[in-house]
């Protein structure tokens, strides 16, 4: 028997459930806003946590529900597979304004009836001046807002949805069921002393706490009665005896403790979809599964472990049968329908034990036999991580569906720590969303809070403060005034801190927003520190609490401070004024935001005069072919040659008729991809240069320090995450050109990996670089994708590799890695046959989507992402 | 690294690449430092850049974007010239690399250059924790690392005081005792090519003769901790019954030698003589198919050696 141990194949039933979620068309439903918005209009007046228990309560008790054929763990938020609904409540004009284009647009499309729209359209009559967007809107700045508009962060997460992120205490449902939740809340009450007047506001909390739970019972009540009138009428002789268990499944959990095996897997998906149900937040994240699960496995003796199997793949279906609409901004940012419900395994235990167990293997083989995109699945790596392990998940990432990710216990611990976390809650931590790492169920993290456009930022440090002609940040120089390479850096820097302090203004109020008007009584009732403190989780009565905003493109910003460093200060071979004027003429080229995404296979625009018919031939731009025709002429017997006379010539010898593309006369341009060329061929982060590295620490420190500590109003601190979904393309419009070469608009360096096609010295070398940055400092974490060709892990012997380049890297004190195991060819042909290609699963930075549903340039921008060889 | 460990750190060689990550030429993750220079001139070498111990320029047309840069430069009239039918006139160009240093657009880069032997070790311990955690360790290639020994062997003896595992790929050409002595003590693995038998073919396809190739193989398989065998296997040189059975009789009379590396023929190399502006003169030859390539493995193992496709 060799290391490699291979895979059972799922069951028929979970083959097909599979075939559901796969073929589904995600629609859109107007129930829950239909309910909601009947229940504001009844509640209106009351203070917003019991609103929202009386919304959650109507909701629960008339929603349509649905039991799926095959399932054996029901309960789903809409009646179509892989449908959505809306949440009013927080925003609503973005689904009004995509009525007629949400079907067909290019990230994540979701069908509207038009009886839906219709429905839609009614309800939204109410939500004008009544949605927490708004609310947020009122208290922002003007400039807060402009930063915004211009591109320089988003905040839209949070601004437009729930917040989410979050893994509440699902191993307290199973001890004690909703029904003990609801004694412990009615017996907090009834010890509230009446001359208190905190009394008053802590005796809604717990009412809405009861108003909610009772309305949750129900909930499930009604699918074990809908299971029981489908048994009735089964055919089927098993099916039926699976209805039958379902009923009974359905009637004794979540309301009482979990008894075996089966009940723990359904109440644990009741909190799972009633997290989903009350709020639009994402990354409800189940975290340590294999901790709290273990216990009914391990008592459960009717259990085999094949049928224990069949039902922890099931649980990974169903978190695919949720899903969520974002608005079409948005869902570029986050494309491929995810919801990032990050699920964990392995690690260790509260006491710093090896956690792993016999539920940690059944979710990686469960990734093995689903192959969906749901759940984010990670694993919590440490020195004490078992070698078989390791192993096991190595040989699931090898599968190709670019799961499980990778976490170092080594980085997080000591950074959790570092942010005031116990080491006993900080040794429980899990992964949340897409890498933030918090402690399970006591934390309100607020992580997705922002992204922060580093590039924006550099581009308007290199105008003195100017956004695009407009003056923003302060006036800190012109490039030409900088006489030392010192002076760029630290005008870097106080643009750096303007723009960081209103990027919390932004989020502050955003928090806010929630804190006065979106206090959700369901999550908060499973997070410690609430119940004791009667109050929610928006209001701080979580025990840890942070705001986590995220930096991206941080290679083009050291390889900018590198390229500039090296040439304008060190080599001296480009004058500032020039380097600015190439910058500030996007090197030649045309803008173009749609193209390649590296802007690699581009040419320079014709030059004034110039044929345009010519520039498009042979990828050869018409300037350099005049170039080197002039070039020819004048070095006939000559060795010696002057290349700006070059210049002149040729652009004397143009013809004088004006070119639409643009005014730039042949000289200009040649001067402008020369220092292109160079510029694109200075050392570049990714390749283990000590100098380049270290600059690059220096330089993300710039974003960290200055976010760490700032305070949020929930009486907790921000910490810097580094990662960026898929916000390095769409935000990349925003930036024009930079001095690494990065032309306008194409897309950005993602999470801390190097620019795509820039790591030429291999994995090693991209991962040393990439460790270089202070992860412990990045307490929100940061991310690497790494792209691995299948023949480099074939075998036993390519197994042990595997196991040993994640080991390494993490001897590097890097905190998370995350493997696409795919060929170029694959995707390439995907994207021309994306209907043969349904199951092709990737990762993109934190989650995988199905490669199919991204837009064409999120997936030409995973197709750029290096492709790390093992010849 | 330490001063008195009695390796000369100051000594210089000329090396053409150094590339991480390896992972098919020796065990565990590996970095190989590949060597200018070799005696041999096998028609389907893959790396011709190394052949001359001298430095080299390779041209990449399509790079070019005809600033001239290049041009103001160059120290040796009419070296590169928009006139000379590859830009670059090897008979004149002395391999300075003027022209690479200023070159913007990476169209002109120089292949070799002198490195100390602690320059190279400070860059092969980039990967040490790689090798801590696989057993991997330095591959010294080429060219032909016995061509610089005396470099070869301090590499090779600091690799040894780092703990690091040691290969070398080899002709197993020299005609000079002294390099084995200097390098086979600090060989932990000895990656030592067959390629023709026949003396006649050998010369005919490498330009030297196997006579002291298979010498100096008797040696190099007692001394270097341990030694596999590797075929190029080449349709029209070696890839058929017969001469792949008098290989495997061959290495079978080495003593120590236990494995045999059977690596097919590509041509992965043959762009790299175009910007060398040199003629590709291997005759057309098919890559041989997969199914052949298992029978020359069954072959081998047939005979008693563990065998290997690829290295």
């Amino acid at each position: 028997m060799g290391i490699a141990k291979g895979f059972t194949e799922p069951t028929d039933r979970v083959k097909r459930l599979k075939k559901r979620i796969i073929d589904a068309t995600p629609t859109v439903e107007a129930d829950r806003a239909e309910l909601i918005t009947e229940a504001y209009r009844k509640h209106e007046k009351e203070a917003p946590v019991m609103r929202i228990a009386h919304a959650n309560e109507h909701i629960l008790n008339n929603i349509p529900i649905t039991i799926r054929p095959d399932e054996l763990i029901v309960g789903s938020a809409t009646i179509t597979d892989r449908g959505c609904q809306i949440f009013p409540e927080y925003s609503f004009q973005w689904v009004a304004d995509e009525f007629d284009t949400m079907a067909t647009r290019k990230c994540d499309p979701f069908e509207i009836p038009e009886d839906t729209k219709k429905r839609l359209a009614k309800v939204f009559e109410y939500w004008p001046g009544r949605t927490n967007s708004e609310l947020a809107s009122s208290l922002m700045s003007d400039t807060c807002q402009k930063c915004q508009d211009l591109g320089v962060f988003t905040v839209g997460n949070y601004y437009y949805n729930g917040i989410g992120h979050v893994c509440v205490d699902y191993g307290k449902v199973l001890r004690v069921g909703f029904s003990g939740i609801i004694r412990e809340a009615a017996e907090k009450k009834a010890a509230l002393d009446p001359n208190d007047p905190a009394t008053i506001k802590k005796r809604q909390f717990y009412d809405a706490v009861i108003i909610t739970y009772n309305a949750a019972i129900n909930y499930a009540h009604r699918y074990a009665e809908k299971a029981l009138e489908m048994a009735k009428t089964e055919i089927n002789p098993q099916r039926q005896k699976e209805l039958l268990v379902i009923a009974q499944n359905c009637q004794n959990v979540p309301e009482k403790p979990a008894q075996n095996f089966w009940e723990a897997c359904q109440s644990f998906w009741f909190v799972q979809l009633i997290m989903q149900i009350e709020s639009s937040g994402h990354s409800i994240s189940p975290g340590r599964f294999d901790q709290y699960m273990y216990p009914y496995y391990k008592n459960d003796a009717n259990m085999t472990r094949d049928f224990a199997q069949e039902l922890v793949d099931c649980i990974f279906i169903k978190l695919n049968d949720l899903n969520k609409t974002r608005d079409a901004v948005s869902d570029e940012l986050f494309a491929g329908y995810a919801i990032f419900q990050n699920m964990c395994a392995g690690g260790q235990t509260p006491e710093g034990l090896d956690a792993t167990n016999d539920v940690s293997y059944m979710q990686l083989d469960a990734i093995a036999h689903t192959g969906l995109p749901q759940p984010s699945m990670s694993i919590r790596y440490w020195d004490g991580t078992p070698d078989e392990f390791l192993y096991r998940a190595c040989e699931v990432v090898r599968l190709g569906h670019g799961l499980p990710a990778m976490y170092s216990d080594e980085v997080a611990i000591p950074m959790l720590e570092n942010d005031g976390v116990k080491l006993e809650d900080a040794r429980d931590w899990l992964p949340i969303g897409c890498v933030e790492p918090q402690p399970q169920h006591k934390t309100d993290g607020w992580h997705d809070a922002a992204f922060f456009n580093c590039c924006k930022v550099l581009d308007i440090t290199m105008h003195n403060g100017r956004c695009r002609g407009e003056q923003l940040g302060p006036k800190t120089g012109e490039m030409t005034e900088f006489k030392t390479f010192e002076d760029f850096v630290s005008a870097y820097e106080t643009q750096m801190k303007f723009f960081i302090d209103y990027l919390v203004e932004a989020d502050n109020c955003v928090d806010y927003a929630h804190m006065m008007n979106m206090t959700l009584p369901f999550e908060s009732a499973l997070v410690d520190g609430c119940m004791d403190k009667g109050a929610t989780v928006q209001e701080g009565a979580a025990i840890y609490n942070f705001t986590g905003p995220q930096a991206f493109g941080v290679a083009d910003i050291i390889d900018s401070f590198v390229a500039v460093k090296k040439h304008v200060y060190d080599d001296k071979d480009i004058s500032m004024a020039d380097l600015m004027d190439a910058v500030d003429h996007n090197f030649g080229y045309a803008v173009d935001p749609t193209g390649a995404p590296d802007g690699a296979d581009r040419s320079q625009v014709a030059p004034k005069g110039g044929s345009t018919a010519s520039s498009a031939s042979g990828g050869r731009s018409a300037m350099e072919q005049k170039i080197w025709d002039v070039v020819q002429s004048v070095l006939k017997g000559s060795s010696n040659v002057d290349i700006a006379s070059i210049a002149q010539s040729a652009s004397a010898s143009a013809p004088t008729d004006s070119c639409s593309a643009c005014d730039a006369s042949a000289s200009d341009l040649a001067k402008w991809e020369k220092i292109h060329q160079m510029l694109l061929n200075s050392p570049h982060f990714g390749n283990d240069i000590p100098e380049v590295d270290l600059l690059g620490r220096r330089l993300t420190k710039i974003y960290s320090s200055n976010v760490h500590g700032k305070k949020n109003p929930r009486g907790g601190i921000y910490h810097a995450g580094c990662y960026t979904v898929s916000a390095n393309v769409g935000m990349g419009r925003a930036v024009d050109a930079l001095p690494d070469g990065r032309l306008a608009q194409t897309a950005l360096s993602d999470n801390i990996s190097p620019r795509h096609g820039c790591d030429v010295s291999g994995p090693t070398a991209a991962n040393a670089s990439s460790a270089t940055i202070d992860a412990l400092d990045f307490g929100n974490g940061t991310l690497l994708n790494q792209k691995l060709q299948p023949s480099a892990v074939a075998g036993d012997e390519g197994l042990k590799r595997f196991a040993a380049l994640v080991r390494a890297y993490f001897d590097h004190k890097g905190y998370h890695i995350q493997f696409n195991i795919v060929d170029r060819a694959t995707l390439l042909e995907a994207q021309k046959h994306p209907e043969q290609h349904k199951d092709l699963i990737v990762r993109v930075a934190g989650y995988s989507a199905q490669f199919v549903v991204l837009a064409k340039d999120v997936q030409d921008d995973i197709i750029a992402r290096t492709e790390q060889t093992f010849e | 690294m330490f001063e008195d460990d009695n390796i000369n750190y100051g000594l210089e060689g000329s090396v053409f690449n150094i590339q991480r990550f390896s992972l098919n030429d020796g065990p565990g993750i590996r970095t190989i430092v590949f060597l200018k220079g070799c005696p041999l001139r096998c028609l389907w070498c893959c790396n011709p850049e190394s052949q001359k111990l001298q430095p080299v320029i390779l041209y990449q047309a399509e790079n070019c974007i005809h600033c001239g840069s290049c041009l103001k430069v160059c120290p040796v009239p009419g070296a590169l010239s928009p006139d000379n039918p590859h830009f670059v006139d090897y008979d004149k160009c002395n391999g300075c690399g003027e022209c690479a240093a200023v070159c913007p657009a990476d169209a002109l880069t120089q292949k070799g250059k002198k490195m100390t032997v602690q320059q190279v070790i400070r860059e092969v311990k980039k990967d040490a924790s790689y090798y801590r955690r696989t057993g991997g360790g330095l591959t010294l290639s080429g060219g032909e690392p016995l061509l610089q020994y005396e470099f070869s062997a301090e590499l090779l003896k600091a690799a040894k005081a780092q703990g690091w595992n040691t290969a070398i790929e080899t002709t197993g050409y020299t005609t000079n005792e002294e390099a084995l002595d200097k390098v086979l003590p600090n060989v932990d693995l000895a990656l030592l090519d067959a390629k023709a038998p026949d003396d006649e073919v050998h010369k005919h396809f490498t330009n030297v003769s196997n006579t002291v190739i298979r010498k100096n193989a008797v040696r190099i398989a007692r001394e270097a901790g341990q030694t596999i065998i590797r075929v190029p296997t080449i349709p029209g040189v070696n890839a058929d019954d017969h001469t792949i059975s008098e290989i495997i009789a061959y290495a079978k009379s080495l003593d120590g030698v236990h494995e045999m590396h059977l690596l097919p023929y590509h041509t992965l190399g043959e762009n790299k003589y175009e910007l060398l502006g040199l003629p590709y003169r291997m005759p057309p030859t098919e890559r041989p198919s997969r199914e052949t390539m298992n029978h020359f493995k069954e072959m081998v193992e047939a005979a008693g050696l563990k065998c290997k496709i690829g290295g």
